[in-house]
């Protein structure tokens, strides 16, 4: 997995930025490229890059391309360590789980294949959106303004790795995809003209267009034109593949033929930079944060920058909250809840569940899935605790010690208990056939809201304790 | 001083490592409604002081009073007698400008009507009220000093520790913040204040503090300083520069 420069995750401060140095080091250029003795303890120091430590970086093709592969190892530096303890999370049990009950199902429906599957529309609404996906992992960095905009016209040697993992990882995925569904759909559709080898090479081509697409809205000036773009390349990628799939053959090719000239087309005349510094360093941001807010849904990663979003219909909540130092902070954790990612996990996992419910209310198997979403709920809002935890104001303003954990609790079970409560509403159309089933199920939903409440005050306290 | 000082660094000694400390012997008052200019060059040890103030940093030697106790003494008390403005604005991207404030005063225990009164004169004078309800990312740099100075004025507590606090603002701004420093310290409140730009704070501050190398070179008042540098009449900036560069600073001679 790491790339071929991978220190370690040691970094021991070699500033992956190539325009430092002060050329001095005369003994450093006998050594191997990217090694130097320290001059402190004599061990030698790998940089990763294929110059010597304390020269002036050489700024080639070679050199651009080592640049990125350092920083990319870096990155995965900070994330593999976690690797571990996210399997241990439950994480390889659960995808192996799935693996197995995929499989079984798998089996069973290629034996005895259900007539009339609509395998046209599943095989579409699959591929067009792993076709239109994009993008790509630049490690651009705010100091790049300043360093590597001298270099804006030899950006491409950098960006090249960056074009390619971002095509070849997700090609493989949308291939992986197409041929395990495709022994369902020769099985429905013996005679249809989309033959494998033309479904793959399609997808590869789509794949290879609509990453040049992106890239170029990346580039546009305008936010609004790149925003309609964006637009264009998801319709553009939903109409070529069902097109592929639905057409015949001759005008299918016309059709996709002309999509794909007309595209490639619109996308030369809007205005464009030549390097997007300013977007792709935000989007960069964006894409390592949401990694490590990945990460942390199974372990405690130190947090960045949080995403925000500004919901005004929710701006009233948490104007009543009482007006005294020990509430302070439950004011500034709640208006960071509704303005965070959080919020939008436990709102997806509730509509999840919610529409769950409707179709399994009739049946325990609905109160299961209630628990299921309740718990995951809760799971999810662990991450209350880790909220502000590096917050510089907390440390200076004279709050209350144990007010960050106890409105942490506080936000938990209301959040809980709504969340819950909306999930079960689809039981209120079993309550007059089964009372017992729906009015137990909001009891068991609650009980269990006030578990996980509990089991996370114990857990948030020992854990502040330990980090005093 | 005849008055109980409302800060007082006694004999501090602490740094970063254990080993090497960057800051000897430091010792100063700061009086209630006075303003005490901390000046020095980039790595003096003004931050590092302040961290210590802030109790961000633990002494290693000496101690730090506010109000007469220690931070461990009454954590809530010391807390409650001091605001901050940091050198970079340091803001909750969730939160609004409107909201900053707002947690500010709820966390100082500032009456509702006094925060709402006290808001708007602010949003006012530093000609924020148009972006009050802007979340902080949306603001430029200048504008998220703002944030940060409106927040120590909203607490309105006896004690302003302020690092570098004309960083970034426009010219009507630096006004508008020394007029306002230059009232609630008329209204009793002390502020320690550190700064490069010398020429201006020579006409706010009552005294200063010249550190050095992490060590105090001379304190006193402007008159106070004159004799120590034997430069009588001399601006602040004449003296700062044949002080320090006397200690060894490097550069031009």
């Amino acid at each position: 997995m790491t790339g071929p420069q991978h220190d370690g995750g040691s970094g021991k401060g070699n500033d992956p930025t190539p325009l430092q140095g002060n050329g001095t080091s005369a003994s450093a250029s006998k050594q191997p490229a990217g090694r130097t003795a320290d001059g402190e303890n004599g061990r030698p120091i790998v940089s990763g890059l294929p110059w010597a430590p304390g020269t002036i970086a050489p700024m080639t093709a070679e050199g651009m391309m080592a640049m990125r592969g350092k920083r990319r190892s870096i990155f995965l530096g900070r994330i593999l360590p976690y690797l571990p303890y996210i399997i241990q999370s439950g994480l390889a049990v659960s995808v192996l789980l799935l693996l197995i009950l995929f499989s079984a199902w798998y089996t069973s429906i290629l034996q005895d294949m259900p007539p009339g599957l609509p395998i046209q529309w599943i095989l579409s609404i699959l591929i067009f959106p792993m076709a239109a996906w994009s993008s790509f992992r630049t490690y651009l960095q705010s100091a790049d303004t300043v360093f590597l905009l001298p270099l804006e016209t030899q950006m491409k040697a950098y960006f090249s790795p960056a074009w390619r993992a971002g095509v070849i990882g997700k090609l493989l995925l949308i291939w992986v995809v197409l041929l395990v569904a495709w022994p369902i759909y020769i099985r429905v559709l013996p005679n249809d003209h989309a033959n494998l080898w033309a479904s793959l090479l399609l997808v590869l081509g789509l794949k290879l267009l609509f990453a040049y697409g992106a890239w170029q809205e990346h580039r546009m000036v305008s936010a609004r034109q790149a925003d309609i773009y964006r637009l264009l390349r998801w319709v553009l990628a939903a109409a070529s593949v069902f097109a592929w799939f639905w057409l015949p053959l001759f005008w299918s090719v016309i059709a996709i033929v002309a999509l794909a000239a007309l595209y490639a087309l619109a996308l030369r005349f809007p205005p464009k930079h030549r390097v997007p510094w300013e977007r792709l360093i935000a989007v960069e941001k964006a894409q390592a944060g949401r990694s490590m807010r990945m990460l942390g849904w199974f372990v405690d990663v130190p947090t960045q920058d949080p995403r925000v979003y500004r919901r005004r219909l929710l701006s009233g909540i948490g104007r009543s909250i009482p007006w005294k130092p020990e509430e302070a902070y439950r004011f500034l954790l709640t208006r960071s809840f509704i303005r965070g990612d959080m919020l939008g996990m436990a709102a997806r996992l509730a509509v999840v569940g919610f529409v769950l419910q409707l179709l399994a209310r009739e049946s325990w198997l609905g109160l299961a899935l209630l628990l299921l979403f309740t718990f995951m709920i809760g799971m999810q809002l662990n991450g209350l605790r880790r909220t502000h935890a590096d917050s510089l104001w907390l440390g200076l303003y004279p709050i209350p010690e144990d007010s960050r954990v106890r409105a942490g609790l506080h936000l938990m079970i209301r959040v809980l208990l709504i969340a819950s409560a909306f999930m079960w509403l689809p039981f209120l159309l079993t309550l007059p056939s089964d009372p017992l089933l729906a009015v137990g199920a909001l009891v068991a939903a609650w009980v269990l809201c006030f578990l996980l409440y509990n089991s996370a005050g114990r857990k948030w306290r020992k854990l502040e304790g330990e980090d005093e | 001083m005849s008055e109980q000082a409302i800060l007082k660094v006694g004999r501090l000694t602490g740094g970063y490592s254990v080993n090497k400390p960057v800051l000897h012997d430091v010792d100063f008052e700061v009086a209630p409604g006075e303003m005490v200019g901390l000046i020095g060059l980039n790595g003096a040890g003004k931050s590092t002081t302040m961290k210590h103030i802030l109790g961000l940093m633990s002494p290693r030697e000496g101690e730090v009073r506010i109000g007469g106790s220690l931070l461990k003494d009454d954590p809530g008390s010391y807390r409650a007698s001091l605001a901050f403005v940091p050198e970079s604005p340091v803001l909750y991207e969730e939160l609004t400008v409107r909201e900053h404030l707002e947690f500010t005063a709820r966390a100082y225990g500032v009456d509702h009507a006094v925060f709402e009164e006290r808001a708007e004169r602010l949003l006012k004078l530093f000609y924020m009220k148009d972006k009050e309800h802007s979340l902080s990312s949306h603001l430029s740099k200048g504008m998220k000093q703002k944030v940060m100075i409106m927040c120590a004025f909203i607490a309105r507590p006896p004690l302003y520790v302020i690092d570098e606090p004309f960083l970034g603002l426009d010219p009507l701004g630096i006004r508008d913040l020394l007029e306002y420093m230059v009232e609630v310290n008329r209204e009793g409140a002390s502020i320690l204040l550190s700064s490069h730009i010398l020429s201006t704070i020579e006409n706010y501050c009552n005294r200063f503090v010249i550190l050095h190398k992490g060590r105090i070179i001379v304190q006193g008042t402007l008159e106070d300083i004159r004799k120590a540098a034997r430069m009588p009449g001399a601006s602040l900036e004449d003296m700062f520069d044949r002080l320090v560069r006397a200690e060894g600073a490097g550069g031009i001679q």
